[in-house]
Protein backbone atom coordinates (compact mmCIF):
# COMPACT_ATOMS: atom_id res chain seq x y z
CA UNK A 1 0.00 0.00 0.00
CA UNK A 2 2.84 2.36 0.95
CA UNK A 3 4.63 1.50 -2.28
CA UNK A 4 1.49 2.24 -4.25
CA UNK A 5 1.18 5.59 -2.48
CA UNK A 6 4.80 6.46 -3.23
CA UNK A 7 4.34 5.65 -6.92
CA UNK A 8 1.21 7.80 -7.00
CA UNK A 9 3.32 10.63 -5.55
CA UNK A 10 5.92 9.91 -8.27
CA UNK A 11 3.25 10.11 -10.97
CA UNK A 12 1.96 13.43 -9.64
CA UNK A 13 5.53 14.79 -9.52
CA UNK A 14 6.16 13.51 -13.05
CA UNK A 15 3.11 15.33 -14.37
CA UNK A 16 4.09 18.52 -12.54
CA UNK A 17 7.67 18.43 -13.79
CA UNK A 18 6.58 17.67 -17.34
CA UNK A 19 4.31 20.71 -17.15
CA UNK A 20 7.19 22.89 -15.90
CA UNK A 21 9.52 21.59 -18.63
CA UNK A 22 6.96 22.13 -21.40
CA UNK A 23 6.23 25.61 -20.07
CA UNK A 24 9.96 26.40 -20.14
CA UNK A 25 10.36 25.13 -23.69
CA UNK A 26 7.23 27.00 -24.87
CA UNK A 27 8.53 30.23 -23.33
CA UNK A 28 11.82 29.59 -25.10
CA UNK A 29 13.48 30.78 -21.91
CA UNK A 30 16.10 28.10 -21.95
CA UNK A 31 19.67 29.24 -21.97
CA UNK A 32 20.61 31.73 -24.61
CA UNK A 33 24.12 31.88 -25.94
CA UNK A 34 24.86 35.46 -25.14
CA UNK A 35 28.02 35.50 -23.16
CA UNK A 36 30.84 37.89 -23.72
CA UNK A 37 30.98 38.76 -27.36
CA UNK A 38 29.75 35.31 -28.33
CA UNK A 39 33.04 33.78 -27.32
CA UNK A 40 33.19 32.41 -23.81
CA UNK A 41 31.69 32.28 -20.37
CA UNK A 42 34.50 34.06 -18.56
CA UNK A 43 33.21 33.08 -15.11
CA UNK A 44 33.54 29.43 -16.05
CA UNK A 45 37.20 29.79 -16.96
CA UNK A 46 37.99 31.97 -13.97
CA UNK A 47 38.49 35.34 -15.64
CA UNK A 48 36.63 38.49 -14.68
CA UNK B 1 36.41 -20.17 -9.32
CA UNK B 2 33.59 -18.29 -7.60
CA UNK B 3 35.77 -15.24 -7.26
CA UNK B 4 36.56 -15.27 -10.99
CA UNK B 5 32.93 -15.63 -11.90
CA UNK B 6 31.91 -12.62 -9.80
CA UNK B 7 34.91 -10.61 -11.01
CA UNK B 8 33.89 -11.37 -14.62
CA UNK B 9 30.36 -10.19 -13.98
CA UNK B 10 31.69 -6.97 -12.41
CA UNK B 11 33.96 -6.47 -15.43
CA UNK B 12 31.02 -6.95 -17.77
CA UNK B 13 28.78 -4.41 -16.05
CA UNK B 14 31.73 -2.04 -15.74
CA UNK B 15 32.51 -2.38 -19.45
CA UNK B 16 28.91 -1.61 -20.42
CA UNK B 17 28.89 1.40 -18.10
CA UNK B 18 32.23 2.66 -19.44
CA UNK B 19 30.95 2.41 -23.03
CA UNK B 20 27.84 4.41 -22.07
CA UNK B 21 29.92 6.95 -20.11
CA UNK B 22 32.41 7.47 -22.96
CA UNK B 23 29.62 7.69 -25.55
CA UNK B 24 27.92 10.35 -23.43
CA UNK B 25 31.13 12.31 -22.75
CA UNK B 26 32.19 12.24 -26.41
CA UNK B 27 28.68 13.01 -27.65
CA UNK B 28 28.35 16.05 -25.38
CA UNK B 29 31.86 17.21 -26.29
CA UNK B 30 31.85 16.42 -29.99
CA UNK B 31 32.38 19.93 -31.35
CA UNK B 32 35.70 20.55 -33.04
CA UNK B 33 36.57 24.25 -32.78
CA UNK B 34 38.18 26.07 -35.65
CA UNK B 35 41.80 26.56 -34.63
CA UNK B 36 42.27 29.89 -36.45
CA UNK B 37 39.06 31.64 -35.41
CA UNK B 38 38.75 29.93 -32.05
CA UNK B 39 35.29 30.05 -30.48
CA UNK B 40 33.06 27.74 -28.48
CA UNK B 41 30.06 26.00 -30.06
CA UNK B 42 26.96 28.20 -30.22
CA UNK B 43 24.52 26.06 -32.19
CA UNK B 44 20.96 25.10 -31.19
CA UNK B 45 21.93 22.23 -28.85
CA UNK B 46 23.85 24.72 -26.65
CA UNK B 47 20.43 25.81 -25.39
CA UNK B 48 19.92 22.35 -23.91
CA UNK B 49 21.24 21.04 -20.60
CA UNK B 50 23.87 18.31 -20.49
CA UNK B 51 23.02 15.02 -18.73
CA UNK B 52 25.55 15.82 -16.01
CA UNK B 53 28.13 18.41 -15.07
CA UNK B 54 29.83 19.54 -18.28
CA UNK B 55 31.11 23.09 -18.52
CA UNK B 56 29.50 25.51 -20.96
CA UNK B 57 32.95 27.00 -21.63
CA UNK B 58 34.51 23.70 -22.70
CA UNK B 59 35.59 24.33 -26.32
CA UNK B 60 34.15 20.96 -27.35
CA UNK B 61 30.81 21.21 -25.51
CA UNK B 62 27.60 21.08 -27.52
CA UNK B 63 25.36 21.57 -24.45
CA UNK B 64 25.13 23.76 -21.36
CA UNK B 65 25.81 22.82 -17.75
CA UNK B 66 22.52 22.53 -15.81
CA UNK B 67 24.03 24.28 -12.76
CA UNK B 68 25.48 27.07 -14.91
CA UNK B 69 22.10 27.46 -16.62
CA UNK B 70 20.28 27.56 -13.28
CA UNK B 71 22.57 30.36 -12.07
CA UNK B 72 22.14 32.18 -15.39
CA UNK B 73 18.36 32.32 -14.85
CA UNK B 74 18.78 33.45 -11.24
CA UNK B 75 21.09 36.26 -12.41
CA UNK B 76 18.70 37.42 -15.16
CA UNK B 77 15.72 37.14 -12.75
CA UNK B 78 13.75 34.60 -14.76
CA UNK B 79 12.10 31.57 -13.23
CA UNK B 80 14.11 28.61 -14.55
CA UNK B 81 11.18 26.54 -15.82
CA UNK B 82 13.20 24.65 -18.39
CA UNK B 83 16.21 23.88 -16.14
CA UNK B 84 14.13 22.85 -13.12
CA UNK B 85 11.79 20.85 -15.37
CA UNK B 86 14.74 19.05 -16.92
CA UNK B 87 16.52 18.32 -13.61
CA UNK B 88 13.26 17.23 -11.97
CA UNK B 89 12.15 15.04 -14.85
CA UNK B 90 15.47 13.18 -14.93
CA UNK B 91 15.32 12.84 -11.14
CA UNK B 92 11.78 11.49 -11.04
CA UNK B 93 12.49 8.97 -13.80
CA UNK B 94 15.88 7.56 -12.80
CA UNK B 95 17.04 9.37 -9.64
CA UNK B 96 20.81 9.87 -9.64
CA UNK B 97 21.47 7.33 -12.43
CA UNK B 98 22.69 10.05 -14.83
CA UNK B 99 25.59 10.67 -12.38
CA UNK B 100 26.67 7.06 -12.68
CA UNK B 101 26.07 6.52 -16.39
CA UNK B 102 26.18 9.81 -18.30
CA UNK B 103 28.02 12.53 -16.37
CA UNK B 104 31.39 13.34 -18.02
CA UNK B 105 32.81 14.81 -14.80
CA UNK B 106 31.92 11.62 -12.92
CA UNK B 107 33.73 9.60 -15.59
CA UNK B 108 36.79 11.83 -15.27
CA UNK B 109 36.90 11.28 -11.50
CA UNK B 110 36.60 7.51 -11.91
CA UNK B 111 39.38 7.43 -14.50
CA UNK B 112 41.75 9.52 -12.35
CA UNK B 113 41.00 7.30 -9.32
CA UNK B 114 42.37 4.36 -11.32
CA UNK B 115 45.91 5.74 -10.83
CA UNK B 116 46.08 4.10 -7.42
CA UNK B 117 43.99 1.64 -5.42
CA UNK B 118 44.97 3.49 -2.22
CA UNK B 119 42.06 5.46 -0.89
CA UNK B 120 41.21 7.78 1.94
CA UNK B 121 37.87 7.38 3.66
CA UNK B 122 36.04 10.57 4.52
CA UNK B 123 33.16 10.68 6.99
CA UNK B 124 29.85 10.12 5.22
CA UNK B 125 28.28 12.97 7.17
CA UNK B 126 30.28 15.36 4.96
CA UNK B 127 27.86 14.40 2.19
CA UNK B 128 25.53 17.04 3.63
CA UNK B 129 27.99 19.66 2.33
CA UNK B 130 26.60 19.49 -1.20
CA UNK B 131 23.16 20.42 0.14
CA UNK B 132 24.66 23.33 2.06
CA UNK B 133 26.34 24.46 -1.19
CA UNK B 134 23.05 24.12 -3.07
CA UNK B 135 21.13 26.08 -0.44
CA UNK B 136 23.78 28.80 -0.23
CA UNK B 137 24.28 29.05 -3.99
CA UNK B 138 20.76 30.25 -4.75
CA UNK B 139 20.63 33.36 -2.46
CA UNK B 140 24.30 34.21 -3.07
CA UNK B 141 23.82 34.19 -6.85
CA UNK B 142 20.53 36.06 -6.50
CA UNK B 143 21.92 38.90 -4.39
CA UNK B 144 25.33 39.27 -6.04
CA UNK B 145 24.18 38.83 -9.67
CA UNK B 146 27.21 36.58 -10.18
CA UNK B 147 27.34 32.85 -10.98
CA UNK B 148 29.51 32.07 -7.96
CA UNK B 149 29.47 28.33 -8.31
CA UNK B 150 30.89 28.64 -11.85
CA UNK B 151 33.54 31.04 -10.59
CA UNK B 152 34.87 28.34 -8.24
CA UNK B 153 33.82 25.10 -9.98
CA UNK B 154 36.72 22.71 -10.70
CA UNK B 155 34.80 21.23 -13.65
CA UNK B 156 35.00 24.63 -15.37
CA UNK B 157 38.74 24.80 -14.82
CA UNK B 158 39.43 21.25 -15.99
CA UNK B 159 36.99 21.17 -18.92
CA UNK B 160 37.04 24.86 -19.86
CA UNK B 161 40.14 26.70 -18.66
CA UNK B 162 42.77 24.03 -19.34
CA UNK B 163 41.80 23.45 -23.02
CA UNK B 164 41.45 27.21 -23.59
CA UNK B 165 44.92 27.76 -22.09
CA UNK B 166 46.23 25.68 -24.99
CA UNK B 167 44.31 27.70 -27.59
CA UNK B 168 45.42 30.85 -29.48
CA UNK B 169 42.81 32.80 -27.50
CA UNK B 170 44.76 32.45 -24.27
CA UNK B 171 47.38 35.10 -25.04
CA UNK B 172 44.57 37.69 -25.11
CA UNK B 173 42.60 36.26 -22.20
CA UNK B 174 45.61 35.85 -19.92
CA UNK B 175 45.87 39.63 -19.68
CA UNK B 176 42.55 39.66 -17.83
CA UNK B 177 43.67 37.30 -15.08
CA UNK B 178 43.07 38.40 -11.48
CA UNK B 179 43.65 36.69 -8.11
CA UNK B 180 40.31 34.89 -8.56
CA UNK B 181 41.79 32.91 -11.42
CA UNK B 182 44.46 31.53 -9.09
CA UNK B 183 41.84 30.63 -6.46
CA UNK B 184 39.94 28.69 -9.13
CA UNK B 185 43.13 27.05 -10.31
CA UNK B 186 44.05 26.06 -6.75
CA UNK B 187 40.60 24.53 -6.16
CA UNK B 188 40.87 22.51 -9.38
CA UNK B 189 44.36 21.21 -8.52
CA UNK B 190 43.22 20.32 -4.99
CA UNK B 191 40.32 18.38 -6.47
CA UNK B 192 42.54 16.57 -8.97
CA UNK B 193 44.67 15.40 -6.02
CA UNK B 194 41.47 14.35 -4.22
CA UNK B 195 40.31 12.44 -7.31
CA UNK B 196 43.40 10.25 -6.94
CA UNK B 197 42.82 9.57 -3.25
CA UNK B 198 39.03 9.55 -2.79
CA UNK B 199 36.30 7.92 -4.85
CA UNK B 200 34.24 10.55 -6.72
CA UNK B 201 34.81 13.27 -4.06
CA UNK B 202 33.15 16.03 -6.06
CA UNK B 203 29.97 13.97 -6.55
CA UNK B 204 29.84 12.96 -2.90
CA UNK B 205 30.61 16.26 -1.21
CA UNK B 206 30.24 19.16 -3.63
CA UNK B 207 27.96 18.62 -6.61
CA UNK B 208 24.68 20.58 -6.34
CA UNK B 209 23.32 18.77 -9.41
CA UNK B 210 23.92 15.39 -7.79
CA UNK B 211 22.38 16.78 -4.60
CA UNK B 212 19.19 17.65 -6.48
CA UNK B 213 18.98 14.32 -8.33
CA UNK B 214 19.75 12.48 -5.07
CA UNK B 215 16.62 13.92 -3.48
CA UNK B 216 14.57 12.01 -6.07
CA UNK B 217 16.17 8.61 -5.38
CA UNK B 218 13.37 7.60 -3.00
CA UNK B 219 10.52 8.64 -5.28
CA UNK B 220 11.95 7.93 -8.74
CA UNK B 221 10.40 5.29 -11.00
CA UNK B 222 13.70 3.40 -11.09
CA UNK B 223 14.55 2.24 -7.56
CA UNK B 224 16.85 -0.19 -5.82
CA UNK B 225 15.45 -2.91 -3.57
CA UNK B 226 17.30 -5.07 -1.04
CA UNK B 227 16.01 -8.23 0.59
CA UNK B 228 17.50 -7.51 4.02
CA UNK B 229 16.44 -10.89 5.44
CA UNK B 230 18.77 -12.73 3.05
CA UNK B 231 21.58 -10.12 3.19
CA UNK B 232 24.84 -11.40 4.77
CA UNK B 233 26.08 -7.86 5.46
CA UNK B 234 29.42 -8.90 3.99
CA UNK B 235 29.96 -5.30 2.77
CA UNK B 236 31.12 -6.39 -0.70
CA UNK B 237 28.59 -3.85 -2.00
CA UNK B 238 30.40 -1.05 -0.17
CA UNK B 239 33.78 -2.32 -1.34
CA UNK B 240 32.87 -1.86 -5.02
CA UNK B 241 30.60 1.15 -4.60
CA UNK B 242 32.01 4.37 -6.13
CA UNK B 243 30.02 6.34 -3.56
CA UNK B 244 31.03 4.14 -0.60
CA UNK B 245 27.47 3.17 0.35
CA UNK B 246 26.24 0.13 2.26
CA UNK B 247 23.19 -0.39 0.11
CA UNK B 248 21.49 -2.74 2.59
CA UNK B 249 21.30 0.13 5.10
CA UNK B 250 19.38 2.33 2.66
CA UNK B 251 18.66 0.96 -0.86
CA UNK B 252 17.69 4.39 -2.17
CA UNK B 253 20.33 6.44 -0.38
CA UNK B 254 20.61 10.00 -1.72
CA UNK B 255 24.18 9.30 -2.85
CA UNK B 256 23.40 6.12 -4.85
CA UNK B 257 24.25 6.70 -8.51
CA UNK B 258 22.71 3.40 -9.66
CA UNK B 259 25.94 2.14 -11.23
CA UNK B 260 24.68 -1.41 -10.54
CA UNK B 261 28.04 -2.75 -9.37
CA UNK B 262 26.52 -3.88 -6.07
CA UNK B 263 23.72 -5.71 -7.88
CA UNK B 264 26.24 -7.99 -9.59
CA UNK B 265 28.79 -8.29 -6.79
CA UNK B 266 26.28 -9.37 -4.14
CA UNK B 267 26.91 -13.06 -3.35
CA UNK B 268 23.32 -13.56 -2.16
CA UNK B 269 21.78 -11.62 -5.05
CA UNK B 270 19.57 -9.71 -2.67
CA UNK B 271 19.80 -6.42 -4.61
CA UNK B 272 17.50 -5.75 -7.53
CA UNK B 273 16.49 -2.81 -9.67
CA UNK B 274 12.81 -1.99 -9.98
CA UNK B 275 10.96 0.01 -12.56
CA UNK B 276 7.64 1.26 -11.21
CA UNK B 277 7.43 -1.64 -8.77
CA UNK B 278 8.34 -4.46 -11.16
CA UNK B 279 11.77 -6.12 -11.19
CA UNK B 280 13.90 -4.71 -14.01
CA UNK B 281 17.22 -6.36 -13.10
CA UNK B 282 17.19 -9.36 -10.77
CA UNK B 283 20.36 -11.48 -10.94
CA UNK B 284 20.15 -15.20 -10.19
CA UNK B 285 21.67 -16.59 -7.00
CA UNK B 286 25.30 -17.68 -7.39
CA UNK B 287 27.83 -19.07 -4.86
CA UNK B 288 29.25 -16.89 -2.08
CA UNK B 289 32.46 -14.80 -2.28
CA UNK B 290 34.30 -13.43 0.73
CA UNK B 291 35.09 -9.83 1.57
CA UNK B 292 38.48 -8.76 0.16
CA UNK B 293 38.29 -11.11 -2.82
CA UNK B 294 36.78 -8.55 -5.14
CA UNK B 295 38.00 -5.09 -5.95
CA UNK B 296 36.14 -2.30 -7.76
Amino acid sequence: MNRLKSYIVSLILLALLLFILIKGVKLKDYVEVELNGNILCLSCIGIE
Amino acid sequence: MHRNRIANRIKKVNLIRRIVQFTSALGINSYIPDIKNFSIYQGPSKSLCAPGLNCYACPFARTSCPIGSLQHFIVVRQFPYYVLGYIGLVGILVGRAFCGWLCPFGLLQELIKKITSFRIKIKKSWGILKYVILLLMIPVVYFTYEPWFCKLCPAGTIEGTFPIMLSPLWSELSQLISYRFFIKLFIAIAFIVLFVLVRRPFCRYMCPLGAMWGLFNRVSFVRMKVDVNRCLKCDLCQEVCPMDIKIYEDPNHYDCIRCLKCVYVCPQKVIEVELAGTALIKPKLRPVAKRGEISG
